[in-house]
């Protein structure tokens, strides 16, 4: 171990739960994880709700009597005999009241060479968690703020942890897949996260940058779930579908219309050359039926990532090795565009009526339909090059398209009839 | 869980037009999502007749519905079953079920909500006159009708 | 003129998946439940008449 003082941190709302334990101390099993050549330290009085990470190394807690005296000498002892025969430390924690019945917290790293006195700092609590500078987010504006994603895949899971960021506190996440090696390069989660749920292990995350967001999950297939997903669309205030096929979009897409709610969606074509973000303000743009067929949207165009999304819209006598071939996908910073104007999107809806800063942004996303490409290839291929010029389309630049709705729509057109259907 | 208003509401409209265009199509047991089907009797140019079933999707009208040749039991021109050719990309013809045959009309990539029973069933009624080409010819089925591209 | 005999109709549909030029085009007539063949500038052979080109010339599978 080096000369540093070592920096323990402590979940501040915890250490509270255990001063108001009454009666008689007593020894707690917490549990704490190392890094950085055991320097820094995360230590718990109970198993956090966020996955921690790290090398585990034993922790105990202990708690000051009424007096606010601990008996440091038998905590010690009970300290060096836990220490086994590797060179893990193990953490002591001393709960204690201040005068001012402030919270304190002191720890301990005791190895086989001694007792050294450690930094602690809390993580603060959840009546703290938005104040400036010392809190963990900037902003509660978005606190009370609901928001439905579809698909958290690699479109899906930076928009999650972008709103996290920016401050929204309520998710629910839907995706029945599970986080494989091919995905890992494209997601925000890594080979830790491998083979589970991708709702999950994005709750996670979004739980790493505000642990005290509620995230609800459902590992459903929106498809065959129809009245789980309907009524999760009836309680968001923003929906953001980020999935990969046109069925659960026309799904999800009836729904918007019917809980008149905003739906953002987000797709890439493929090898992600480019692709484009649609904004349905239900009833008074076009929804994505209208967008589809007035042709901006092509199925045929549709990254494919992986096989059972093939699988999914391909005729059953497509072969293997066709199949496989069209598993092309891109790299994440292709991708990362679409999200992020997604995200801005989002965060202009959730931010009607609240004061965020970036209300001026609404005055500009006139259109509800833009496309962005990342190379001139595929359906932009005959682009001209970047150049100098801002006169034509250009790769790395946003378009809006104008897009009515559609009057014959057969989803949300104004007069449908026999004649027009046909 | 029931049809939608707007998926009952569908239904009527899908009726109605089958009326106008294929009046021996009509829809069975209904009012279960998932188990409603559309059923008939479609008549080739040259006579011949054929059952034709039609499953409603329980999100209709937001995916492909399947549908079935229920009868007569189609061979090819060499006399082997339909059925038994399996998925057939030459022939138009997905995984069979039950038996029958099932027809590939449109493809998930390509579907979309303004897409009509009637719609479907048109193309259907075009397999048929191909099928009695084939029967006729020995050319298979997409001699006549082409592929979707993918 | 019209054409309604099964080798004219399939013919047709070879053509148009052949991807050639057609002065005809097939239309379906719900009152006979018949395909007929009548000429692209044809006016409407019955009034509910209707093409069923359109679903054939886009693809089978195809939109
Ligand atoms: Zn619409």
């Amino acid at each position: 171990m080096s000369s540093m003082t070592a920096l323990v941190y402590v979940l501040e709302e915890q250490v509270r739960d255990l001063l108001r334990e009454k009666g008689s101390s007593r020894l707690i099993d917490g549990t704490a994880y190392g890094f950085d050549d055991w320097t820094v330290f995360h230590a718990y009085t109970e198993q956090p709700f966020t996955t921690p990470s790290g090398y585990v190394c034993t922790c105990i807690v202990v708690r000051s009597d009424a007096m606010g005296l601990v008996d440091e000498e038998k905590t010690l002892a009970e300290a060096r005999h836990r220490l086994d025969s590797d060179e893990r430390p193990v953490i002591v924690l001393i709960a204690s009241s201040d005068a001012t019945g402030s919270p304190s917290c002191r720890a301990l790293v005791v190895t086989r060479a001694g007792v050294t006195g450690a930094d602690t700092r809390f993580v603060p609590r959840r009546s703290e968690l938005y104040t400036r500078n010392t809190g963990l987010l900037e902003t509660s504006a978005l606190a009370a703020k609901r928001v439905l994603i579809v698909g958290l895949g690699s479109g899906g899971s930076p928009i999650a942890l972008e709103l996290a960021r920016a401050g929204v506190g309520h998710f629910t996440l839907i995706d029945f897949d599970r986080l494989e090696l091919g995905n890992i390069s494209r997601h925000v989660c890594g080979v830790n996260d491998l083979g589970r749920f991708k709702t999950l292990a994005v709750r996670d995350q979004i739980l790493q940058k505000n642990p005290y967001a509620q995230v609800s999950t459902m590992e459903v297939n929106v498809n065959q779930a129809l009245s789980q997903v309907d009524e999760a669309v009836a309680g968001c205030d923003l929906l953001i579908v980020a999935s990969d096929n046109d069925q659960s979009r026309f799904n999800l897409n009836q729904m918007s219309l019917n809980y008149n709610k905003v739906a953002l969606y987000g797709r890439a074509i493929t090898r992600a050359a480019g692709g484009d973000v649609l904004r349905v303000r239900p009833w008074k743009g076009p929804c994505y039926n209208c967008i589809f067929s007035s042709g901006l949207v092509d199925g045929r165009e549709e990254e494919m990532s992986q096989k059972r999304q093939a699988l999914s819209v391909l005729p059953a006598y497509v072969e293997e090795d066709k199949i496989n071939s069209m598993i092309q996908v891109g790299l994440s910073s292709d991708i990362a565009p679409i999200a992020n104007m997604m995200t801005k999107m989002a965060l202009v809806e959730l931010s009607r009526g609240i004061e965020t800063g970036i209300s001026t942004v609404d005055e500009d996303l006139a259109s509800d339909f833009y496309v962005w490409a990342n190379r001139r290839e595929e359906a932009y291929g005959n682009w001209p090059r970047m150049g100098f010029k801002w006169t034509h389309p250009s790769i790395l630049r946003w378009y809006g398209a104008r897009v009515d709705r559609d009057p014959n729509c057969m989803v949300c057109g104004s007069h449908i009839t026999e004649d027009s259907v046909i | 869980m029931a049809w939608s208003s707007q998926q009952s509401a569908r239904l009527r409209l899908e009726t109605d037009i089958l009326s106008r265009y294929f009046p021996t199509f009509s829809l069975r047991d209904s009012i279960i999502p998932g188990h409603a089907v559309v059923e008939g009797t479609m008549r080739s140019n040259a006579g011949h007749e054929y059952v034709i079933r039609l499953h409603v999707p329980a999100d209709l009208p937001n995916s492909v519905p399947v549908v079935e040749i229920i009868s007569p039991i189609l061979k090819d021109r060499f006399g082997h079953s339909l059925v038994d050719l399996g998925t057939s990309y030459s022939m138009h013809l997905l995984k069979p079920e039950n038996g029958v045959v099932r027809i590939c009309h449109y493809s998930a990539s390509h579907w979309s909500p303004n897409v009509t029973f009637t719609k479907v069933l048109l193309k259907i009624r075009a397999w048929i006159e191909a099928y009695e080409g084939h029967l006729d010819s020995g050319f298979p089925i997409d001699h006549y009708l082409p592929h979707m591209q993918a | 003129m019209e054409e309604k005999d099964s080798k004219s109709v399939q013919d047709h549909l070879t053509q148009i998946t052949q991807g050639k030029q057609t002065t005809k085009k097939l239309v379906f007539d719900p009152r006979t439940q018949e395909l007929i063949l009548v000429d692209v500038k044809a006016p409407q052979v019955s009034p509910d008449a209707v093409t069923a080109d359109d679903p054939t010339r886009d693809g089978f599978f195809a939109r």
